[in-house]
């Protein structure tokens, strides 16, 4: 692999790809000075990316939770396609596939704006303080039920899912531990008319000591972190989630090791684990293809290509495709992986190419290179490392205008992999 | 006419009696193993939880009006020779015309609040969320149980027969994760782990191919029960917005410019592409009113239209959410409910409307039931038994197994019916060499007719 391909994998695996206008100076830059760019935004000047929620009406009214939900959507979209602290993003969209919670539950647009906010607060902080604040982050009291959980009748919900899918792993846990911990959480309320503000009421909650995860004294949410995040399976759990998301879905379990060694040893730091991960890049550990989901690929094809869509194109199109913004499909996250080539998601990704190659402003380099026909430059100006295969290439072979040839670039396995 | 009916009550006995979680010990000859054999305890059980709610059937609403046909004849009447002898089949359907549809209620569907026994057990365990005797929906021909009330659209499929209700379905060892339960029932290998998913496999073992995707169409999402060694479904996740949309100048160069550059998950989106768009179009609904149903009768009315176009597609499968109901369940449920229940009968509907009606064969699917006892957020955490649905001409109405409210597992309905018997009736019907996709030989539910 050479030193391009390194740097055009870096961006498109721990951020969202290079924005058309510092495409070149970035592959001159080389590899050392963009991985400490990404790490270290701070030391390199890069601009802090402005709040993106700030001054929108996201109150929860009652008609309005769609269109809070899709303004909200879109500005975030906006802040990813417009940010020069791509990591930053990056580990926010990281969490919010981990750490769950769904705005069709939640029903408040601004509760979920302030989810994504603690991820750019905490997204690169400390594991227990993260794990901490989305215990008792307001959307996810409503998410997962915690805000009806009380002393008198636990709610189980949050408590197993921090376990299952959030910290540990099936496997890492028992039944008595779930409802253990269902009864240390209680007593947590929402008041979903201040901006979902959360309040710890001590009448609703049972402070008996619980026996948890080994521990005897386990009685409220510090309790239950402290316990949580001392299990030896966290470490590993998180080390591999994150590890599979920016180095692949085949990992192996050495490198996995290498980094939950990292994450334990700083005293669960996530950016000692991120720069970790970024140093494994650097020795090309690679765990195979990662199949990039519909929503940092229309980042990456925006930021490559200039192109900037309008919100109503941006989420009809993703929500075609099957990925959108504060909606997961579940508590566990998006699939990901060979689900991205589902038939719909083909097809929604062609038609928001299709958008993006006629929103791509005339004089950018990549239509330009698509015009002329010159592929090599294609590939480079879209920021990929390496040049298009004998079966894109047949494909572009097909197509006569510009836009067509500048569409099928984006939804070409080169693009959509990395 | 000859009509045969079993008598439920045996029947759940013996199922209870028999095998239950474990793959059937000698049912190599046939697909009708004994099942009348006396119960021994468990029938016990079974007969006392439908005795001591005898006297409240009576309470039932008129709803679901008396049964009128020759078909709702009461079960003791039936013999089990009667039933081996004389099978009722409807107009036969070649077993190439036949599509099974699947539908997921993904999140753990509420089975206490689907199939309600009637007794008092139950009132104390729900006493917010318990859902009222005199509300309930009667399944013709059983006592001691009725359906929630949301599920009366479901009525003249009842009446005529059409849908069997199979209580406490699961598999032994059960999770109370969502994930790993719908492992277990995507590979219908509980607890081990499975390359492929249960339907992967009947597609693979019928003469599925990669470059046959129509066979099998995943709708609202795709899913892993799908998935097979050599087949690969086709993943539509909103029919309505599943179009491309190039402009019409430069549309065909581009699709042929994409299949190369996409490979075969292009072609077979532009093949699901031209079917979905060649679909007669659904009957406009508003969505708001309660009789037009929600997401779950849209795709059912989609399912029914791609059967209507008449491609060699066997399997259909709906994933449909929203059953997770930790709190707030009765508003919830009962929408939920009442969507499946008008998309599956407006889906009979339509197919009968063409002719069809014979093709189609409805089952339900869920990771797991709900705990028995209601939490304090008016909803219901994560059990394990659940309740589900076969519905077609192809089955015998009424109810199989019962719920057994009295010996709960840690607060939850313990699973009498494995999960592969359900399957195997789906299976059996579609002609599949059934223990060889079930990797055993399971109970037979005798749902078949």
């Amino acid at each position: 692999m050479d030193d391009r391909t390194r740097i055009a994998r870096l961006h498109r695996r721990f951020g969202f790809g290079l924005h058309a206008q510092d495409m070149d100076a970035a592959f001159g830059r080389g590899l050392a000075t963009e991985a400490d760019r990404l790490l270290h935004p701070d030391a390199h000047g890069l601009p802090a990316a402005t709040d993106p929620f700030a001054g929108l009406d996201l109150a929860p009214v009652a008609a309005g939770v769609r269109k809070a939900g899709a303004l909200a959507g879109n500005a975030w979209l906006s802040r990813m396609v417009a940010s020069e602290r791509s990591l930053q993003e990056r580990m926010a969209w990281f969490w919010h596939g981990l750490l769950v919670s769904n705005l069709a539950k939640v029903k408040a647009a601004d509760a979920m704006a302030n989810q994504i906010r603690l991820f750019w607060s905490k997204g690169m902080g400390d594991l227990p303080s993260l794990i901490r604040a989305i215990t008792v982050d307001p959307a996810m009291l409503v998410y997962l039920d915690g805000k009806d959980s009380t002393g008198t009748t636990p709610n189980e919900n949050y408590s197993r899912e921090l376990l299952e899918l959030f910290a540990l792993g099936v496997g890492h846990y028992t039944e008595a531990d779930v409802q253990a911990g269902a009864k240390a959480l209680t007593g947590w309320k929402v008041n979903v008319r201040t901006g979902g503000s959360a309040a710890f009421v001590g009448r609703a909650h049972d402070d008996a000591r619980q026996a948890y995860l080994g521990s005897t004294g386990v009685h409220d949410v510090d309790t239950v972190i402290e316990a949580v995040v001392a299990q030896p399976s966290c470490a590993p759990y998180i080390a591999g989630k994150f590890g599979r998301a920016v180095l692949g879905p085949k990992l192996s379990a050495d490198a996995v090791a290498h980094l939950s060694d990292a994450f334990m040893t700083s005293g669960l730091k996530i950016s000692s684990l991120v720069s970790a991960a970024v140093d494994l890049h650097l020795a090309d550990v690679d765990g195979g293809p990662i199949v990039i989901g519909p929503v940092p690929w229309l980042v990456m094809a925006e930021r490559a290509t200039g192109a900037r869509l309008n919100s109503g194109v941006r989420l009809t199109g993703l929500r075609a495709a099957g990925q959108v913004p504060f909606l997961p499909p579940n508590v566990a996250g998006w699939p990901g992986g060979q689900a991205w080539y589902g038939s719909a998601t083909m097809v929604g990704r062609l038609n928001l190419a299709l958008a993006v190659a006629a929103a791509t402003p005339p004089g950018s380099a990549a239509l330009v290179a698509a015009k002329s026909g010159d592929w090599a430059q294609l590939s480079r100006s879209l920021g990929l490392g390496s040049a298009f295969g004998s079966a894109t290439l047949a494909g572009f072979a097909d197509v006569t205008d510009a836009f067509s040839r500048l569409a099928l670039a984006l939804v070409s396995p080169e693009f959509v992999e990395v | 006419m000859t009509l045969s009916r079993r008598s439920f009550l045996t029947w759940s006995a013996s199922l209870a009696a028999g095998a239950g979680l474990s793959a059937c010990r000698s049912a190599g000859s046939g697909s009708r193993p004994a099942l009348d054999v006396p119960g021994t305890s468990p029938a016990a059980t079974t007969s006392s939880v439908a005795s001591s709610s005898a006297a409240t059937s009576s309470a039932i609403s008129s709803s679901a009006a008396p049964d009128t046909t020759a078909l709702t004849a009461p079960p003791s009447t039936a013999s089990a020779a009667a039933r081996s002898t004389a099978p009722v089949a409807p107009a036969v359907v070649a077993l190439d015309d036949r599509v099974l549809v699947v539908v997921q209620l993904s999140g753990g569907n509420d089975g206490l609040n689907t199939l309600v026994p009637l007794t008092g057990r139950y009132h104390d365990l729900r006493p917010t969320i318990g859902l009222k005797d005199d509300a309930l929906v009667r399944i013709p021909g059983t006592d001691g149980y009725g359906l929630h009330s949301s599920l009366e659209p479901l009525g003249k499929l009842l009446r005529s027969g059409r849908v069997a209700t199979v209580a406490s379905v699961g598999y032994a060892n059960p999770s109370r994760s969502h994930f790993v339960a719908l492992d277990n029932w995507w590979s219908a290998t509980p607890n081990q782990p499975s390359a492929t998913g249960w339907l992967g496999r009947y597609l693979d073992l019928s003469g599925g191919t990669a470059d046959k995707p129509l066979r099998a169409i995943a709708l609202g999402s795709g899913v892993p029960a799908l998935q097979g060694g050599l087949s690969h479904p086709t993943v539509v996740l909103d029919p309505d917005s599943f179009s491309i949309k190039a402009p019409s100048s430069s549309r065909a160069a581009l699709l042929n410019g994409w299949k190369k550059v996409g490979g075969p998950s292009a072609i077979a989106a532009i093949t699901a592409v031209d079917l979905f768009g060649a679909l007669a179009p659904r009957a406009a609904s508003a969505g708001t009113d309660e009789s037009e149903g929600g997401d779950i009768t849209r795709l059912l009315g989609t399912a029914a239209e791609l059967i209507v176009a008449g491609k060699d597609t066997k399997v259909i499968h709906i994933s449909t959410t929203g059953f997770d109901t930790h709190a707030g369940q009765l508003v919830t449920h009962a929408a939920l409910l009442n969507d499946l229940a008008v998309g599956i009968a407006h889906f009979f509907d339509r197919l009968d409307s063409a002719g069809l009606g014979d093709r189609a064969l409805v089952l339900t699917t869920s990771e797991f039931g709900r705990r028995a006892q209601e939490n304090g957020s008016g909803g219901t955490d994560h059990g394990k038994a659940g309740v589900h649905f076969l519905a077609g001409t192809g089955v015998v109405g009424g109810l199989i197994g019962s719920t057994d409210l009295t010996t709960l597992d840690d607060g939850d309905i313990k699973p009498a019916i494995d999960v592969r018997s359900l399957y195997r009736s789906a299976l059996d019907w579609l002609g599949a060499p059934t223990s060889e996709v079930l990797l055993g030989q399971f109970d037979d539910l005798g749902v078949l007719r």
